[in-house]
C-alpha cells in the first residue's frame, strides 16, 4: 500500500513536471481576454490634459469630427521581458527563467456610434496576430531548447460596447483565438470565448482615476494532444467558465501614465481530466507608459501571478509567475 | 361634466401661465452684482441685489469683475458670469447684453434667448452656454442636450453636444457651426466650475465627451475668440505648426504623420 502511494506520488510529480514544461502547460497558463475598449479609452485619455487659463465661457478649441462613427486603428507592439516561469510550470517560481520576445500586430474597426440618449452603443470588430519567441536553452533540462515551443497566436473578435451616462460601460462579445506552433506549423489550441463585462472609471483626484472591471465568460476550446501519451485527456478539457474582477489606478504624472493593478479570477472546469478542477488566479501588475509621440509609446511593465487550484490534480496547476520587461508600441488611427 | 372639464383646463392654463411667467430668484451670488430698476424712468441708480431676490423683468443685472450669480428655480439652472449684463424677462426668456451665461435643465422646455441684435428659441433640454459677441449676436454652445434651436431666417436646427452655433443678425440667422472640445471647455469654464452647486447634467456631459472621443479625427491648434462682425470670427492660433492656416495645422496628416505626429 505504501509502495503504491509512493508510486502514485512519483507518477504525479513526474507528470506535473512534464505537463508544466510543455506546450499544454503553457496553453493552460495563458490568459485570453476579450479586449475592453472602455478601459483602454480611459487609459488613453487619462494623460495629456491641456493647460488653458480659465474664463467664464471656457476655452473653445475646434475639433475635426468624423461624420460617421466608423474608424479603424492598426498597430504593432514589440515587448521583451524576463519571465521567471514562462510556461506556467507548477511549483516554485524560478523555472526556466527566460527572456521572451513578443511581437504583435493588431487592428480594430469601430463600426458606428449610436447615440441612445442615456447611453452610446458601439460595435467593434478586431483581431491580432502575435509571435512569441523563447530563448531559454539548458542541456540538462527536460526541454533543452524552449524555442521549440515558440508559437503564434491569432485572435479575432466581435464586440458590442454600451457606455451608459452613469459611467458604467457594458460589453459583450465573442472572441476566437488559436495558437500554432512555429516549429511544427500545427494548431495546438483554439477556442471560442463568449463573454460579458462591465467597466466603471471614476476620478480619485486630479491626477488619478480608479478603474473597476469585471467580466464573465466561457471558454470552449480544442487542445491538440495534451501530452502525447495519456489517453485520459480529451480535447475539451480546458473548457471552463471564468469570473474576473480587477481594479486599477491610473496616475498621470507629466507625460507618464502609471498603472498599478490587481485582479482575481475564478475558473471552473468540468470536462475530462479536469472534471473537478477549480482555479483561483491572483494577478498584480505595474505598468508605466510614456508617449514618445502621438502614436508611439514606450512601456515598462512588471506582473506577478499566482494560481491556486483544487480538484484531483491540483498540483498540476498551481504556479507562480513573475515577468518584468519593456516594449514599444505603434498605433495608427484612421 | 363639460363645465368641470372647462374649469380644469382653465385652472391648468392659468397655472401654466403663472409658472411660465415666473421670474428666477437669486440663489447664489459672489463678488459685486449690481442691478438697475428700469421701471423707475426718472432715477437710474444702481443697487446691489441680495439672495432670494426676484430677478424681475424690470431689473437689468450687471456683474463685476469677479461677480457671478445663479438661479435655480423650477428645475431651471441659470448662471451669469463676470462682467456680464442681462435681464430675465421670465425664467424662460433671457436677454444677454454682454458677457456669458449658462442655462441648464433636465426637463424639456421652451426658452427664448436674445441679445442686442439677435434672438433664438430653444426647445428641448440640455446644458447651454451663451456668449454675447461684439457683432450683437451670440454663441450658442450646447454642452449636451436634445432639442432644436430656431431663428427667424435660419429655420430650425437640431442641437448637438459640443457643436457651437453662431447666432447672428436681425432678422436672425445661423452663422457657422464648430465642433469644440467639450472636455477642455468644461475644465476651463468658470460658469461650470465656480459655483457651489454642481449641475445635474454632468453625467450627460460625460457622455457627450465620450461621443466626441469616439468621432474624433483631429484637434485644431486654435481657440475660437469673438465674432467682431457677422463675417469675422477670431481664431487664436497656438502650437508650433508652421502652417499659416490654423484650420489645417493638426488634423491633416499623412500615413507616417499619424504614427509620429505630436498633438
Amino acid at each position: 500500500m505504501k509502495l503504491l502511494k509512493i508510486f502514485t506520488v512519483a507518477l504525479l510529480a513526474s507528470s506535473t513536471f512534464t505537463y508544466g514544461q510543455s506546450a499544454a502547460g503553457r496553453i493552460d497558463a495563458t490568459d485570453r481576454d476579450l479586449p475592453s475598449p472602455a478601459k483602454e479609452a480611459v487609459q488613453a485619455s487619462s494623460g495629456g490634459a491641456s493647460d488653458v487659463s480659465a474664463s467664464d465661457t471656457g476655452a473653445q478649441r475646434p475639433l475635426l469630427l468624423k461624420k460617421s462613427g466608423f474608424s479603424a486603428q492598426f498597430g504593432y507592439d514589440s515587448k521583451i521581458s524576463y519571465k521567471q516561469n514562462p510556461l506556467g510550470a507548477p511549483g516554485i517560481l524560478d523555472q526556466q527563467a527566460d527572456a521572451v520576445w513578443e511581437n504583435r500586430f493588431h487592428g480594430r474597426a469601430k463600426l458606428g456610434v449610436y447615440d441612445m440618449d442615456s447611453s452610446v452603443f458601439t460595435p467593434f470588430i478586431g483581431g491580432s496576430w502575435a509571435m512569441t519567441d523563447f530563448t531559454y536553452k539548458n542541456d540538462n533540462d527536460v526541454v533543452k531548447d524552449l524555442s521549440t515551443l515558440n508559437f503564434n497566436t491569432t485572435t479575432a473578435y466581435l464586440l458590442f460596447l454600451m457606455q451608459h451616462e452613469s459611467g458604467w460601460a457594458f460589453r459583450g462579445g465573442v472572441m476566437y483565438a488559436n495558437d500554432r506552433s512555429t516549429e511544427d506549423d500545427t494548431e495546438e489550441y483554439s477556442e471560442f470565448y463568449p463573454s460579458i463585462g462591465v467597466t466603471k472609471a471614476y476620478a480619485l483626484n486630479d491626477n488619478a482615476l480608479g478603474v473597476l472591471d469585471a467580466s464573465f465568460g466561457s471558454h470552449y476550446g480544442t487542445i491538440t494532444d495534451v501530452d502525447g501519451s495519456v489517453a485520459t485527456h480529451t480535447s475539451d478539457e480546458l473548457d471552463h467558465i471564468d469570473l474576473t474582477v480587477g481594479y486599477s489606478i491610473i496616475y498621470s504624472m507629466d507625460n507618464f501614465t502609471i498603472r498599478p493593478s490587481y485582479s482575481i479570477s475564478y475558473r471552473k472546469y468540468d470536462n475530462g481530466f479536469n472534471f473537478d478542477r477549480k482555479d483561483t488566479l491572483h494577478s498584480v501588475g505595474l505598468h508605466i507608459d510614456y508617449p514618445i509621440s502621438e502614436s508611439f509609446d514606450l512601456m515598462l511593465f512588471t506582473d506577478y501571478a499566482k494560481r491556486t487550484s483544487s480538484g484531483s490534480h491540483e498540483m498540476l496547476y498551481e504556479f507562480e509567475k513573475f515577468d518584468i520587461g519593456s516594449g514599444l508600441g505603434l498605433t495608427a488611427r484612421f | 361634466m363639460l363645465l368641470t372639464k372647462t374649469i380644469l383646463f382653465a385652472a391648468v392654463f392659468t397655472a401654466a401661465f403663472f409658472l411660465s411667467a415666473e421670474s428666477p430668484k437669486l440663489t447664489f451670488k459672489t463678488g459685486r452684482v449690481d442691478a438697475v430698476d428700469l421701471s423707475l424712468k426718472d432715477s437710474f441708480e444702481t443697487f446691489q441685489i441680495d439672495l432670494n431676490q426676484s430677478l424681475s423683468p424690470n431689473l437689468l443685472i450687471a456683474t463685476g469683475a469677479q461677480g457671478r450669480i445663479e438661479s435655480i428655480v423650477n428645475d431651471k439652472y441659470w448662471r451669469m458670469g463676470s462682467e456680464g449684463m442681462g435681464t430675465w424677462h421670465s425664467d424662460s426668456k433671457f436677454w444677454l447684453n454682454s458677457g456669458s451665461a449658462l442655462f441648464c435643465t433636465e426637463i424639456p422646455q421652451t426658452i427664448q434667448f436674445s441679445t442686442t441684435e439677435s434672438n433664438a428659441t430653444f426647445q428641448g433640454r440640455g446644458t447651454i452656454i451663451l456668449e454675447a459677441t461684439k457683432n450683437g449676436g451670440f454663441k450658442f454652445i450646447p454642452l449636451e442636450g436634445k432639442g432644436t434651436i430656431t431663428t427667424e431666417r435660419g429655420g430650425t436646427k437640431e442641437i448637438v453636444g459640443g457643436r457651437m452655433l453662431l447666432i447672428l443678425g436681425k432678422p436672425t440667422y445661423f452663422g457657422d457651426a464648430y465642433d469644440i472640445d467639450i472636455m477642455l471647455l468644461l475644465k476651463s469654464s468658470r460658469l461650470i466650475n465656480s459655483y457651489p452647486t454642481p449641475l445635474p447634467t454632468f453625467d450627460k456631459m460625460g457622455l457627450a465627451i465620450y461621443i466626441q472621443e469616439l468621432k474624433l479625427k483631429g484637434k485644431y491648434d486654435a481657440l475660437i475668440g469673438d465674432a467682431t462682425t457677422n463675417e469675422n470670427l477670431q481664431l487664436w492660433k497656438f502650437g508650433k505648426s508652421k502652417d499659416t492656416d490654423s484650420k489645417q495645422s493638426t488634423p491633416k496628416k499623412g500615413f507616417f504623420g499619424r504614427f509620429f505626429g505630436s498633438d
